[in-house]
């Protein structure tokens, strides 16, 4: 267990370090865009490149948000539930996330290969697009197994804690 | 029927079992689109949908305006602001509060955030409010309530989402949110300085400041004048657009601190961490409401209740109080932006059928969620300064806020009798 965790841990911070990347490029782009505009030579990309990465940006923290739970929580009435039926709610709740992000993993890379094989381009650049999109897909998959060891994590302990 | 069976699911999952707005809003909306539609169509969608918003331009003002304010935070913008208000304020009675409350309204004018304020603030202002014996009840509260500027004085990220998920200016937003922002701000110094009038025991006058002190704490307001100076003037010009005014903004955040040697790479990562964090949780709820609003659409109700609220023989007015009603008590036990972006798809053709304008409702919408942070149950503000100040009971700050909510209803008031008070910058935004 205390592996998995340590795993999770490792892919969640190894993709902050690449969406924080992702970041900076596009503080760097967008104003590279603006300077160059000033100068009479905008950009003409910089629109649909900051479109792409910032599609990692907000990715690529999805399993770390998770994991520091950051994502909003509306506890005002499960706080007031005993531990064993907020445990339940808790597992039910991480249960319904594992699904759907399990559904958005195979989706957004389902659409990925759609694109890759019909070989679009993006309309600016004239580029393939579909590695931000396997990114994405990535990310989700990221995300759903942080959400799995979450799960794990709520009840493998108290299993060990009855041995 | 299958749209209002939704919004009952969505609150049984939201609030019985714990799960993310974000997450919730997605999860009903899915099943939704599986249910009206078919399931190939609802699973398709789900990809399309995802990678659409990730991707979409005008989200990426999100993380660029966080990223400033987060740079600006670790940079010790905060403590820099309090003392220049502080050296100018602080001698008068409750002056202390009132310097609070200016430097919050001012570091808002760069954050954004409610919470990173409260926080900040606690740790800057408490402390000298508490050597100078201000009473905890005011001290916290003007802290609680001083951050709660953060959502309405842009930049602020509810607006930007506002303006995103509606289709409307972010540049007019901002514009309209400016006068409603600084009104408020000069209520609460109005409220901190008739309590020390009525009780000079809840605030005595600080220590005296010289003049040359005064004039040598003046450019500790200067980032976020050239902050602010810089996001609004490009706004308001065109000469930029939102996204690029959050990415020059981030520059020069980055370039003052380096200059003042204020910001250290330590800070400069820990910023970046923060932003993704935060941009992570809002671009879910965003998502979760794009997949539910879908829903939504395609079962038709939000139509379904225009038509029937529109028919409805009362005033239009009439109604708009009731929807800010709605939203003043969900504000108190939920998310401002989870619940906006929950009720936008409901509302919004409500109020554009009755004639009211965009930008104005969402200007006076954020004024009235944002009571929500400061009011129990879920005061978010009031629960970051009793989190950081352990001596201070959370029931006495939620005593204090009492006493500003007045400001509260006589700004939202204002801005329902006289919208112009909204409508009157942003008709000259480019």
């Amino acid at each position: 267990m205390e592996l998995l965790k340590r795993v999770n841990e490792k892919l969640n911070d190894l993709f902050m370090i690449v969406g924080g990347i992702c970041l900076v490029l596009m503080v760097v782009i967008s104003c590279g865009n603006m300077a160059s505009r000033f100068l009479g030579t905008p950009m003409t990309a910089a629109y649909e490149l900051i479109g792409f990465i910032g599609a990692l940006v907000v990715s690529f923290p999805l399993g770390y948000a998770q994991m520091k739970r950051s994502h909003v929580v509306v506890d005002i009435l499960s706080r007031t539930f005993p531990d064993g039926v907020r445990k339940i709610l808790v597992t039910i709740s991480l249960l319904l996330a594992i699904g759907f992000f399990s559904v958005a993993t195979w989706e957004v890379g389902s659409y990925a290969n759609t694109i890759r094989m019909s070989g679009e381009l993006s309309e600016t650049l004239r580029i393939k697009f579909h590695p931000f999109i396997y990114g994405v897909a990535v990310a989700c998959g990221l995300m759903t197994f942080s959400l799995v060891v979450d799960f794990l994590l709520l009840w493998i302990p108290a299993k060990e804690a009855g041995k | 029927m299958i749209g209002i069976t939704g919004i009952i699911i969505l609150i049984f999952l939201m609030f019985l079992i714990e799960l993310p707005v974000g997450f919730a809003m997605a999860i009903v909306g899915f099943a939704g689109l599986w249910y009206v539609l078919t399931p190939e169509a609802a699973l398709a969608l789900i990809g399309t949908e995802v990678w659409s918003t990730f991707s979409k331009y005008g989200l990426s003002v999100i993380p660029l305006f966080i990223f400033m304010g987060q740079i600006c935070f670790y940079s010790g913008v905060n403590k820099s602001l309090y003392n220049t208000a502080y050296k100018w304020m602080g001698r008068t009675r409750g002056g202390l509060a009132m310097a609070t409350i200016m430097a919050c309204a001012g570091f808002s004018a760069i954050c954004g955030s409610n919470t990173a304020t409260a926080a900040t603030m606690t740790a800057v202002a408490l402390p000298e409010m508490k050597k100078y014996n201000y009473k905890a009840a005011l001290s916290s509260a003007s802290i609680a309530c001083g951050s709660t500027l953060g959502v309405v004085i842009p930049p602020s990220v509810v607006l930007i989402v506002y303006g995103i998920y509606t289709e409307q200016s972010i540049g007019k937003l901002f514009w309209g949110s400016a006068i409603p922002g600084l009104v408020i701000t000069l209520l609460f110094c109005l409220t901190v300085y008739i309590i020390c009038l009525v009780r000079p025991e809840m605030g005595p006058g600080g220590p005296r400041t010289s003049m040359v002190e005064k004039i040598k704490a003046i450019p500790g307001a200067f980032e976020m004048m050239v902050l602010f100076t810089l996001v609004m003037a490009g706004l308001y010009s065109g000469a930029y657009t939102p996204t690029e005014a959050g990415a020059a903004g981030t520059f020069f955040a980055v370039v003052l601190g380096l200059i003042r040697r204020k910001l250290t790479w330590q800070g400069f990562v820990a910023s970046i961490v923060d932003t993704l964090k935060v941009t992570c949780m809002i671009i879910v709820i965003v998502t979760g409401a794009v997949i539910f609003g879908r829903f939504l659409t395609i079962s038709r109700l939000p139509f379904e209740i225009a038509d029937f609220v529109s028919a409805l023989p009362v005033h239009p007015w009439v109604i708009m109080v009731c929807i800010l009603f709605i939203y003043a008590v969900a504000g108190s036990v939920m998310d401002a932006l989870g619940f906006l972006l929950v009720s936008i798809p409901i509302f919004f053709p409500v109020v554009t059928r009755m004639g009211y304008d965009p930008v104005w409702f969402g200007v006076t919408l954020t004024v009235v969620t944002t009571m929500g942070a400061i009011t129990p149950p879920v005061g978010i503000s009031a629960y970051v300064v009793a989190g950081m100040d352990r001596e201070i009971p959370l029931g006495t700050v939620f005593k204090g806020v009492v006493w500003f909510l007045p400001a509260y209803l006589i700004a939202t008031a204002a801005l329902l009798l006289y919208p112009q008070v909204v409508l009157f910058l942003p008709a000259y935004v480019q």
